[in-house]
């Protein structure tokens, strides 16, 4: 993501080595051999060679873009270094302090740049530092700027250690030249030595020098190799250490190839600069692509609203389909329901009323006339023994929780204690019956029935002739 | 091409851009939300569609449970020889309970409450028996609703003078606490109004049980 919104400019990249330069930009690569003279510069027909290449390059003409320069390894020094800050700031105020206290040169006279190690735990901010003398820096300036490109400086070999997929904790990178090669090895933390090794692909036929310098820097778990005949002393190698083929795409050099890898993965790229400001990048305007990224968002928004009735639409359908057809199935019964409900809902419950007044009914008892109508009436004559037994049975016949509003119309006292009474009273409805009553306060009201119909049953005994009362049903 | 010429071009065809955006993106965008507010009635129609296919079954549980608590199904109902059926039918019943029946009136029944006729039923037996009547007339497998039950002491058979005997002990089948009628031990007068319902009117007005 970061790669995305952050994408440098510099898109050609430019690689030097002792004897030819690699000029690379997109799928476009060419590689130039070149001659130095006695001190090591270019001779002035190669620089005419390599400036007429890179112009070739140039993709705004007289815009002076950047361009990656990676250097040789040789002449460079590379130096782990903790420094007490953690803000890029102090940081570039405190390196240079540290660089002249460990450094030949002065801060002054070297060309540096620096890369933050992985966290080591401890407070002091590790960095990998590469210096090169301001000096050799010139020549490479010089000619990239005649081409019309402002160059960054970077090391190529620093650079290679990118393709290495699968790397163990510890390894090394080495790069075949001619006469000489370039190894690098690398810990958990990154880059840790960076050496030029007096042997090449025409100087040497065995692998003893290169494995020489690895056992005085250090053990390494494998070893990768790239350059001239790579896979030939790869082969070499592996005896003394495993060694492995790096994989570079075709026409390009491992460290261009490197350096591409470590612009995608959007890596701090170690860039060395002659001055002490630091080093910027020319990025692609990001507001841009931050509105782009909106835009297919809110377009991926937009089609994720539209998206479900487009898709889930046909299966909808099959679905509506079926219940319809699932419904045309079943008869359609509505009236023949309504009138089996109406002949279930119409008739009291005859035999379980019955049943319900032989339960309130005390002993001694009887029933001369019951009568029970649809409508939920209720009338009933009788006898029985004793002056409150009329009360108690409409008690009971209110606890059963068939009957309301039982009405004793009438009681009157016999011969041998016997009482003739009569009695009214409302049928309750199924749904009614079926509501438990409140326990609390159907104990309550009982007890206060009771004591009313005692009451009543007293009066009734004192006025035999005219004594109707009514006692409601204690209402679930 | 000059540089002017780039930009002109550049800005034209952002400017075009712009325009067949705006312009399909509007269209793609009601065309869209039509869609959606399709789907979205679609998906209304199928859970109504839904509840009223379970409603459905339902009633056609219901329907069957109610079939057999009453053993007859109202499209089967044969209109013509209801009246006379269901009579036959309560008779026998009567005398497979052990009832004595006396005198039985059948009347027309009222249009507006949908009976097609009212059965008056005089009857004596032991209380067993009628309870049993009472039973057998609910399942007898004909449309008909008991409008009343009037139960009293028993006289000297079917259709006999019905009055006070007092005394009477407990019939057999009696249930407990049911001292008993007066009269013979276990002797009751009953008389029944059974109403026959008439489901052709039913099946031309809307229900509304």
């Amino acid at each position: 993501m970061s790669a995305l919104f952050n994408r440098s400019n510099a898109s050609v990249i430019v690689e030097f080595t002792d004897s030819s330069v690699h000029i690379s930009h997109d799928a476009r690569s060419v590689e130039l051999q070149f001659e130095r003279d006695a001190t090591g510069a270019l001779t002035p027909v190669s620089i005419e060679a390599v400036i007429g290449a890179l112009r070739s390059f140039a993709t705004h003409p007289g815009s002076r873009e950047q361009a990656f320069c990676l250097l040789p390894a040789r002449g460079v020094s590379l130096r782990r270094i903790s420094v007490p800050a953690n803000s890029k700031a102090e940081i570039e105020r405190l390196l240079p302090l540290q660089i002249d206290a460990q450094f030949p040169l002065s801060s002054d006279e070297l060309a540096w740049g620096y890369a933050r190690l992985s966290a080591n735990g401890a407070q002091l901010q590790d960095l990998i530092v590469a210096a090169v003398k301001k000096e050799s820096l010139q020549p490479y300036r010089d000619l990239l700027t005649n081409a019309g490109f402002e160059p960054l400086f970077g090391i190529a070999a620093l650079t290679r250690p990118n393709l290495s997929a699968h790397a163990p904790t510890k390894f090394g990178v080495v790069e075949i030249g001619q006469h000489k090669s370039e190894l690098v090895t690398l810990d958990e933390r990154g880059p840790a030595t960076l050496r030029v090794v007096a042997f090449g692909a025409e100087s040497a036929a065995s692998a003893e020098p290169l494995l020489e310098t690895l056992r005085n820097n250090g053990a390494v778990q494998k070893i990768y190799v790239s350059g001239k005949s790579a896979a030939l002393w790869s082969q070499r190698i592996s005896p003394g250490i495993p060694a492995e083929m790096l994989l570079v795409p075709a026409g390009q050099s491992s460290a261009i190839a490197g350096l591409r890898e470590s612009v995608r993965r959007g890596d701090e790229l170690l860039l060395i600069s002659g001055n002490r400001e630091a080093v910027r990048i020319q990025r692609a305007p990001a507001q841009w692509r931050w509105l782009a990224a909106a835009a297919i968002l809110g377009v991926i928004a937009l089609g994720l609203r539209f998206a479900e009735p487009m898709l889930r639409r046909a299966q909808l359908t099959r679905t509506i389909a079926d219940i319809s057809a699932a419904r045309a199935k079943l008869p359609k019964v509505d009236r023949e329901v309504a009138f089996l409900q109406y002949i279930k809902t119409n008739q009291p419950a005859y035999i379980d009323i019955i049943a319900a007044m032989a339960g309130a009914a005390q002993p001694g008892t009887k029933f001369e006339a019951v009568s029970i109508s649809r409508h939920g009436e209720l009338s009933l004559r009788g006898t029985a023994q004793g002056a409150q037994a009329a009360g108690t049975l409409r008690a009971k016949m209110f606890e059963s929780g068939y009957f309301s509003n039982v009405v004793l119309d009438e009681q009157t006292p016999g011969q041998n204690n016997q009482v003739t009474f009569r009695m009214t009273g409302l049928l309750r409805s199924e749904a009614e019956r079926k509501l438990p009553p409140p326990k609390a306060e159907s104990n309550g009201t009982n007890k206060t029935t009771a004591a009313k119909t005692n009451a009543t049953t007293n009066a009734v005994v004192a006025v035999p002739a005219a004594s109707t009362n009514t006692v409601n049903a204690p209402k679930p | 091409m000059t540089a002017r010429d780039q930009r002109t071009l550049k800005i034209g065809a952002i400017l075009v851009a712009i325009y067949l955006v705006g312009f399909y993106g509007v269209q793609f965008f009601r065309q869209g939300e039509k869609s959606r507010t399709e789907y979205q009635q679609l998906i209304k129609k199928a859970q109504q569609l839904q509840q009223d296919k379970l409603a459905q079954e339902n009633k056609v549980l219901l329907f069957d449970k109610l079939s057999a608590a009453y053993h007859f199904d109202p499209r089967k109902i044969a209109k013509d020889t209801l009246v006379a059926d269901a009579s036959a039918a309560i008779q026998t019943a009567a005398q497979q309970s052990g009832v004595k029946l006396g005198p039985l009136r059948e009347t027309p029944g009222r249009n507006n409450a949908r009976e097609l006729s009212t059965i008056l039923i005089e009857g004596s037996g032991q209380i067993a028996a009628a309870l049993s009547l009472i039973h057998k007339i609910q399942t007898l497998g004909y449309p008909l609703v008991i409008d009343s039950v009037q139960i009293t002491q028993g006289g000297g058979g079917a259709g006999g003078p019905g009055g006070p005997r007092g005394g009477g002990g407990m019939p057999p089948g009696m249930p407990p606490g049911m001292g008993g009628m007066g009269g013979p031990p276990g002797q009751l007068k009953m008389n029944l109004t059974v109403i026959i319902l008439n489901y052709e009117q039913w099946k031309t007005e809307a229900p509304h049980a």
